[in-house]
């Protein structure tokens, strides 16, 4: 996954971060998995509003198995299933970096 | 190999060109992606989400906007109709959130609750002060807020209602409220959508988040009451945590200079054409080429001298305001513009005219 946009542009944020759901514990993959079947079934997110700025977009590349998905959640978009998918990674994110 | 894995190749050979001059099509990609070698396999990954990128990009391209008429503003408003909103998420993402302060009240005691309503009232000030413009549309709007956005969110953005802010996680970033410029500059977004709607990637990105930097600048410097050779030319001064290598998320004097830094990297913005950056990254380089306007405004700015909102600041403003500006405008019709607006404000042989020509001179673009 990696995170675009915001108020600036900062080369060291915009790195991709890989996320490996085989180091979490059982019940943090499945909810993770749950998420991520979620926001893959979810309606198509709508372009930005016309005039929003700023906002930040994560792209993810999913891999499972020989599948590959892609994703884009922006800050704008309000599909509940992204949106909880994205609140999920921000969490495991701030685990990563405490760690 | 196949042509199609050779042509795969040369286009890695240019990260940042890949998606706009490879034809591969995203099938071959996937395949790539899912049955070729590790580096394959890493490369197809980063070229499926760069064309992810391009398609954002493209979905986000509005229709064409209609200008409305600069004389459309039958009711002008014979006094300030300052309305603000303050709202409070909790750390959540669910906007707006709670009201917590609205006009007239006293001070709540939350320091981001208190920094966005004074930050939003010395925004109104400016714009009604040294503009006549009544809000954000001119027709007092009410100025919405929300603070205490997400947990550790280290951003703030303009969602085409409301601003947002974030807390920042308290080691790269301090609280999106710390800086009056920042708080200026999310709201000035709403000024530039209503006046011209400038499209939100390349160059026309740029200019919409230069003309940000600028009225984020000018309400600072206003505020303060600064002159051009006092003022810092900072955007975001106080926002990076202790711990950074950096002052500022920009720097309009030294664009990319502002910060570097170990786990920031270094501020990427350029000064000048010459330097200037084709990405497919951040909208096409809003927050990264948008130095080149910034310092040719600084430029205007540091050649009239004096308080920078009375003419360089005019110029700028009328420019946006001007009908003839189109939603997919370059850095060079933007620069005639300000030339031609400058002539018509004070002279076109007069040194303001003068400056904004030399001032587009210094980063690159002849008018």
């Amino acid at each position: 996954m990696r995170t675009e946009g915001g108020v600036a542009f900062f080369p060291g944020l915009a790195r991709p971060t890989v996320i490996d759901l085989g180091t979490l514990s059982p019940a943090d993959e499945a909810r993770m998995r749950d998420l991520v079947a979620a926001a893959l079934a979810a309606p198509p997110a709508p372009p930005p509003p016309k005039g929003a700025a700023d906002y930040r977009t994560t792209f993810l590349s999913i891999e499972d198995g020989g599948d590959v998905h892609q994703l884009a959640i922006s800050d704008v978009d309000t599909d509940p299933s992204r949106r909880a998918l994205l609140d999920a990674l921000g969490e495991l994110r701030r685990a990563m970096s405490r760690r | 190999m196949t042509n199609a894995t050779g042509s795969t190749a040369r286009c890695f050979a240019q990260p940042h060109r890949h998606s706009i001059f490879c034809i591969l099509p995203p099938h071959v990609l996937k395949s790539l992606a899912e049955n070729g070698s590790a580096d394959q396999r890493r490369r197809a990954l980063e070229t499926m989400a760069t064309d992810q990128t391009i398609r954002a990009l493209r979905a986000a391209m509005p229709a064409p906007v209609s200008r409305t008429p600069a004389g459309r503003r039958l009711l002008e408003a014979a006094e300030a109709q300052k309305e603000r909103l303050i709202h409070d998420a909790k750390g959540r993402t669910v906007l707006p959130g709670a009201v917590v302060r609205s006009e007239g009240d006293n001070p709540t005691g939350d320091v981001a609750v208190d920094e966005a309503y004074d930050g939003l009232g010395a925004t109104f000030d400016f714009f009604w002060d040294a503009y006549g413009r009544n809000s954000i549309d001119d027709e007092g709007m009410p100025l919405i807020a929300t603070v205490h956005y997400d947990q550790d969110y280290n951003n703030a953005f303009w969602n085409s209602q409301q601003m947002v802010f974030g807390d920042g996680d308290g080691q790269l970033f301090n609280r999106f409220t710390i800086a009056l410029d920042v708080i200026g500059h999310e709201l000035a977004h709403g000024v530039t959508e209503d006046e011209s709607g400038l499209v939100y990637f390349y160059q026309s990105g740029a200019l919409n988040e230069s003309m940000s930097d600028v009225f984020g600048s000018l309400i600072k410097q206003y505020t303060l009451r600064k002159t051009a050779d006092q003022a810092d030319w900072l955007i975001g001064a106080g926002l990076l945590g202790d711990a950074v290598d950096g002052e500022a998320l920009r720097s309009m004097k030294k664009p990319g200079t502002a910060y570097d830094d170990p786990v920031l990297g270094k501020d990427p913005q350029p000064a000048h054409m010459r330097d200037y950056l084709n990405t497919t990254q951040d909208n096409g380089g809003v927050h990264i080429n948008s130095g080149i306007p910034n310092h040719a405004f600084y430029q205007t700015a540091m050649l009239i001298g004096g308080y920078a909102w009375e003419r360089a600041g005019r110029i700028w403003y009328e420019a946006l305001r001007d009908p003839s500006l189109r939603p997919t405008t370059t850095f060079r019709r933007f620069a005639i513009l300000t030339h031609m607006t400058a002539g018509r404000l004070y002279g076109a042989g007069g040194s303001e005219a003068a400056a904004v020509k030399e001032g587009w001179k210094r980063v690159g673009i002849r008018v």
